[in-house]
């Protein structure tokens, strides 16, 4: 109880600081009281338009990666799974930059699109990591993410460079990620996209215990494997889809968090899951705000904030796992 | 002897792309109450067998049948309350404690976002204290030997609280006392009603322990019957291509390997 209670106060004091720091300084006393409309405008109009979406859905977003990381974990059995890193992420970004390059129109075309990307993406990187024997190799899978990421950012380029002035700067703007379009818009458009896959996800904790162990044993103990692989993969590719429809391609969150929370609470995804949502959605507000504040007024890619995080954490569970 | 739970009937089976069967039309069957050893050299088709009575495939002629009820007709969840399985082998990627290794066994029933209850907890420790395991409730799984992660998984079969309890090679990581202590467990389970499955390599338990043996030899069976009227030492000989020697030892057949040159004196 207690640890729930302290990951929340966390996340919360990373929401207020989200919401408090920035380029514009303004002290926490007019931020409170902007976020109740009282004081000038432009203040009132900074916090509740700008910064508060932002860090709702910076929030949002770490959050739900978290919880793709740890559910890809659990189905291919490796604490090396990650969206960014098997693919997932690479070709929801190849499906929005192809949609925003065609300029499809409407709300839902990116996030669509970029679930077309991401389920191709692991698809493919499933497939071509079921070796002889119907084995799942890991290393294969890896690689094979690797090679799905390459090949969409080559492909991504290949669009900008023949798309028209206008779809070009929409395109590179997208590309660039972070949170800086944020808005209640793409807060609502996320919230409404991510609740189902969410949901589903965490009503599959128990069957996801199972089927760390394995498939054959998960089938013994009652599981339809199949059906469930199907179902998460499914709804993995949604949430991924979700988050780099608004956010950009962003790394490692959905490494990072499952393994802090793996190491504090174990494995049991009741408690894995929620967990990595809460540090996943604080992980990314703080490193958010990183990105704002640490060289302002530039701001920084926030993707570039999680890498920093990231690659070590990676190269130490590498050495760890891939023996 | 009890009522029936397994019923196959020229069960066949070829994987896709295999020239030859796996499995070559066997009949076969299991009540409760009994315990059946199936023996065979590596690559006999003792697991394809287990996969078809498991509903993980479907036998390509013949049936397979559970409980009068096609294996492969059987939903995951069904089956598993009927079925427990312990594998060959299992990899924990992610530890866990312990007791809550063995409260997994409890899935198949529970409904979905149900709790466990009191008598889940029960079943849990019942099962632990079976396979004397109590004590290491609170250890992490990766932490354990061979012979220890083993009976954690045999608690977790008995936890699930089977008619039918499935071993497939369940003594392959266990010293001498354990590897008795499973099969001692194994046919306690048996006389209070279950019926018991196992694949074996070890000839002399499966022929003191087992009610029936089937033998089986390149995807055939080539004898079903109780030990010491089915095995004999060139029947063991022809299947293992191996000479052994039979001597019976509390009236039950057991059998020595000969070496094919004498010993150097």
């Amino acid at each position: 109880m207690i640890r729930w209670f302290a990951l929340t106060l966390l996340a919360l004091a990373a929401v207020v600081l989200g919401i408090s720091l920035g380029p514009a300084d303004i002290p926490l006393s007019r931020v409170i009281g902007s976020v109740f409309g009282q004081g000038d405008d432009l203040t009132v109009a900074i916090i509740r338009d700008l910064r508060i979406p932002r860090s709702l859905l910076a929030f949002l977003v770490g959050g739900s990666l978290a919880v793709t990381g740890a559910v890809l974990q659990a189905l291919v059995r490796n604490p090396l799974a990650e969206p960014y890193l098997l693919g997932l992420s690479g070709g929801a970004g190849l499906g929005a930059v192809a949609a925003i390059a065609l300029s499809v129109g409407g709300v839902w075309a990116v996030p669509v699109a970029a679930t077309v990307g991401s389920l191709a993406a692991i698809t493919l990187v499933y497939r071509l990591a079921i070796v002889a024997g119907g084995v799942l190799d890991t290393r294969v899978l890896l690689f094979g993410g690797v090679v799905v990421s390459a090949f969409s950012t080559a492909i991504m380029g290949a669009i900008l460079a023949l798309a028209p002035a206008a779809e070009l700067r929409n395109a590179m703007l997208w590309m660039l990620g972070g949170f800086n379009r944020a808005s209640w818009l793409t807060v609502t458009v996320f919230a409404c996209y991510s609740a189902v896959p969410l949901v589903v996800l965490y009503r599959a904790a128990r069957s996801l215990d199972l089927i760390s162990l394995g498939e054959e044993p998960a089938q013994y103990l009652g599981v339809d494997v199949e059906r469930l692989k199907r179902l998460l993969y499914l709804m993995a590719s949604l949430l991924t889809a979700a988050a780099v429809a608004v956010a950009g391609i962003i790394g490692f969150v959905g490494l990072v968090v499952p393994h802090g929370i793996r190491m504090i609470w174990g494995h049991k995804h009741t408690s894995l899951l929620p967990g990595a949502f809460l540090l996943g959605g604080t992980l990314l507000v703080t490193a958010d705000t990183l990105a704002r504040t640490v060289v302002a007024p530039i701001e920084l890619p926030v993707g570039s904030v999680t890498a920093l995080i990231g690659v070590p954490v990676f190269l130490v569970l590498v050495r760890r796992w891939v023996k | 002897m009890g009522e029936m739970i397994l019923r196959m009937e020229g069960a066949s089976y070829s994987y896709p792309g295999a020239s030859g069967r796996a499995v070559d039309s066997i009949d076969f069957e299991l009540s409760r109450g009994e315990m059946v050893a199936i023996l065979g050299p590596n690559g006999s088709g003792k697991t394809t067998l287990l996969r078809m009575l498991l509903g993980i495939v479907q036998p390509s002629s013949g049936s397979a049948n559970l409980d009068g009820r096609p294996a492969s007709d059987w939903s995951r969840r069904d089956l598993a309350r009927k079925v427990a399985v312990v594998t060959q082998s299992e990899e924990p990627t992610f530890p866990l404690r312990v007791r809550d290794a063995v409260v997994l066994g409890r899935y198949p029933h529970l409904s979905a976002g149900r709790r466990l209850g009191a008598g889940d907890a029960r079943a849990v420790d019942r099962a632990m204290e079976r396979v004397d395991i109590s004590h290491l409730s609170d250890r992490w799984t990766q932490t354990l030997s061979g012979g220890e992660w083993q009976r954690v998984r045999l608690a977790r079969a008995l936890a699930q609280e089977p008619e039918l309890l499935v071993l497939d090679e369940p003594t392959a990581n266990l010293d001498l006392r354990h590897e008795m202590e499973v099969f001692e467990l194994a046919s306690q389970l048996v006389s209070e009603g279950m019926a018991a499955l196992t694949i074996t390599h070890n000839v002399n338990l499966a022929a003191r322990f087992a009610n029936r043996v089937l033998v089986m030899n390149k995807a055939a069976a080539v004898a079903v019957g109780p030990p010491v009227e089915v095995l004999t030492a060139d029947l063991l000989g022809a299947v293992f291509g191996w000479p052994v020697e039979r001597f019976d030892w509390d009236g039950l057949p057991q059998f020595i390997p000969i070496r094919k040159r004498s010993r150097a004196q």
